[in-house]
């Protein structure tokens, strides 16, 4: 009974400690949520460039402005792209640099994705181990 | 919360307010730091273009053609007003860390001079 309160004061350090990993697993699992919304925005972009690739100009195609509609359009500069770059600059350039551009994007978001996962992955360790524990003084 | 003396409160009180600009200070860090590294990035891929490639501003929906040189001077701009926030941030924080490490020793040693002063009313209580 004597060593109780120092019991007491262990537990609530392994339940603050378990809420701040909590906490950070759940915004890990956020910002990898985030970074594969990515991904798939950049594949997407680069089926749409495979998709035209050798058209010419007059090509007819339709653009999409939402609510599933579209409007009529037809390619005007074939094999150019207008790539965004960040901080609101939009760049046009041939559609085998955007191309360049986009995997290079494609591959230091993976890069991201792996570190994420890999953190993902230890923190939910540690998480356990804690709970592990926290459980252990409950039977005590 | 209730039994310790109000001085002790307040000092506690301090502590918490001071690690909550802390969070503000980290949080409005790491939104200063990514918009510096999306312009970085955005001047990087900018200078790589060609020259006579046509470059767009956002302005909302629409994209309005503008010169590379322009976008690129305002890019620069850019970059250096960040960097300036970033280095005054960092200044900040670090002071607010200062402060928060102080109040912590000071809120240390006010719970050991109680804890201390308890022990030594214990025996004499009974």
């Amino acid at each position: 009974m004597a060593t109780a309160p120092a019991n007491e004061d262990e537990m609530r350090e392994l339940v603050a400690k378990a809420q701040a990993y909590q906490q950070r697993l759940d915004l890990l699992q956020q910002q990898a949520n985030l970074v594969q919304v990515s991904v798939e925005d950049v594949d997407r972009a680069l089926k749409a460039l495979d998709s035209l690739e050798g058209q010419e100009t007059g090509h007819e195609m339709l653009v999409p402005i939402g609510a599933g509609s579209f409007v009529h359009a037809t390619i005007s500069r074939p094999g150019t792209v207008l790539v965004g770059l960040g901080s609101g600059v939009t760049v046009e350039r041939k559609a085998a640099d955007a191309k360049a551009i986009f995997q290079s994007r494609r591959t230091e978001l993976e890069k991201v994705l792996a570190e994420t996962t890999g953190a993902i992955g230890q923190v939910g360790n540690e998480l356990m181990r804690l709970q592990q524990e926290a459980q252990k003084y409950q039977q005590q | 919360m209730n039994e310790l003396p109000p001085q002790i409160q307040n000092q506690l009180a301090q502590l918490q307010q001071v690690q909550q600009q802390a969070q503000a200070l980290i949080q409005q860090k790491g939104q200063v730091e990514m918009l510096l590294r999306e312009t970085e990035r955005a001047l990087e891929e900018l200078k790589k273009s060609p020259e006579d490639a046509d470059v767009y501003r956002a302005a909302g929906e629409l994209l309005i053609k503008a010169k590379r040189e322009d976008v690129l001077k305002d890019l620069e701009e850019k970059k250096d007003n960040f960097d300036v926030r970033l280095k005054s941030l960092s200044r900040q924080e670090e002071r607010v860390q200062q402060r928060f490490n102080q109040l912590q020793d000071q809120l240390k040693q006010a719970l050991g001079k109680m804890q201390g002063a308890g022990a030594g009313a214990g025996p004499r209580a009974e």
